[in-house]
């Protein structure tokens, strides 16, 4: 049991490491251009060097929502990671960690907001290139949805020992 | 000249325009382009000018700068005097404190005055020492309020959260209270009726109750 809690210890950390990666890097969307590989992010176009995003007026909501949900995730997970150790010592025994699980989930869901957004708003086409695909940041999201989600649900389960 | 750059750091003589060398003005409004200089040894007739270099035009050879104040000063204790000045341009520094100030104003800006702002200053008290800087300036035809939905957005998620946590917690405590409220009126009933196990393990007046009925 201990070593369950340790390994969910850890992948916790990992979620909050990978989702720090994912919104600060601008690697979401990757494509080829005459001036070479241009990745576009949630906050900057990048080539050689990162200039301001252009995005059209009627994607500008769509943009600012997924920049406000990735925030709210890497929030909520921190606040469970924390959560989580300062349950460990206060909980009795015997007893979940209801309350970890709980903004675990609800980081799950706003991660879940985030990538769901940007996947049907960004992902069609991308200005300037050619040949769009995802980058690794996009990636990362979606991994980190999975995770969070497993991690929520085995706050939930788990009891102290 | 580098050689001239050198000497003039060994003497101390240095011009600053401030934190930021940025400044973003109003389209027909008065500008303030800051510029104080500081001298360890102390300054006899200097001389001071500002060149403007526009950005605007582009040329090839690029144009020269243009001058557009140029004034002197005799001591610490005078008043710096105007040599030439462009007529829109008015001078509003002074050296009465510490730190000498050459700020002008430009008035009324428009967007043929964006570009660059060169502050230079010649000291011939330490060997005719100069040093200069430079302000950069650009000309908006508004001013853009910067947008924050994504701090509102988050701001409103967390608060929302919060505000639903506390509210479960104050509905659970009510209703557990009402709950022990309404089982405690039935322990009443019942410990009323029955009336000699519950009190044994309490007070010790209880102890003597039981007894005195037996002996009587």
């Amino acid at each position: 049991m201990l070593v369950l809690l340790a390994g969910i210890f850890v992948v916790h950390i990992a979620t909050v490491i990978m989702l720090f990666v994912s919104t600060i890097a601008n690697v979401w969307m990757v494509g080829s251009s005459n001036f070479g590989t241009i990745s576009t992010g949630l906050w900057l176009l990048c080539n050689k060097t990162c200039t301001q995003l252009p995005v059209s007026s009627r994607d500008e909501a769509s943009l600012k929502a997924v920049q406000a949900f990735m925030i709210l995730s890497i929030i909520f997970s921190v606040v469970a990671l924390i959560l989580f150790i300062m349950q460990l010592f206060t909980l009795e025994k015997g007893k979940r960690f209801y309350m970890t699980g709980a903004v675990m989930l609800v980081c799950w869901m706003c991660i879940l907001i985030a990538v769901s957004i940007y996947t049907a708003r960004f992902t069609g086409t991308m200005v300037y290139s050619t040949n769009p695909h995802h980058g690794y940041c996009f990636i990362l999201a979606w991994i980190c949805f999975c995770f969070s989600f497993i991690i929520g649900i085995l706050y939930l389960v788990l009891r102290k020992k | 000249l580098p050689g001239l750059h050198v000497f003039a750091i060994a003497f101390a003589l240095e011009v600053s325009v401030g934190k930021t060398n940025t400044v973003m003005a109003l389209n027909n409004s008065n500008v303030l382009l800051p510029c104080t200089f500081i001298s360890c040894i102390g300054f006899q007739d200097l001389v001071f000018t500002w060149y403007f270099n526009s950005t605007e035009l582009v040329a090839d050879p690029a144009p020269l700068p243009l001058q557009i104040y140029h004034g002197k000063i005799k001591n610490e204790a005078s008043e710096p005097t105007v040599v030439w000045h462009n007529p829109r341009v008015e001078f509003v520094g002074s050296i009465t404190k510490k730190d000498y100030n050459i700020s002008i104003v430009l008035n009324s800006v428009e967007f043929s005055d964006a570009g660059k702002y060169t502050c230079h200053v010649k000291n011939p008290k330490e060997k005719n020492a100069q040093h200069n800087a430079t302000i950069f300036l650009t000309v908006v035809h508004k001013m853009v309020e910067t947008d924050n939905t994504v701090t509102l957005i988050i701001v409103g998620v967390v608060g929302g959260l919060i505000g639903l946590l506390i509210l479960f917690m104050l509905i659970k405590r009510v209703v557990l209270f009402i709950i022990k409220k309404t089982q405690d009126g039935k322990k009443e009933c019942l410990v009323s009726s029955s009336g000699n196990d519950n009190t044994e393990n309490g007070l010790a007046g209880s102890k003597a109750e039981q007894k005195a009925p037996p002996k009587a």
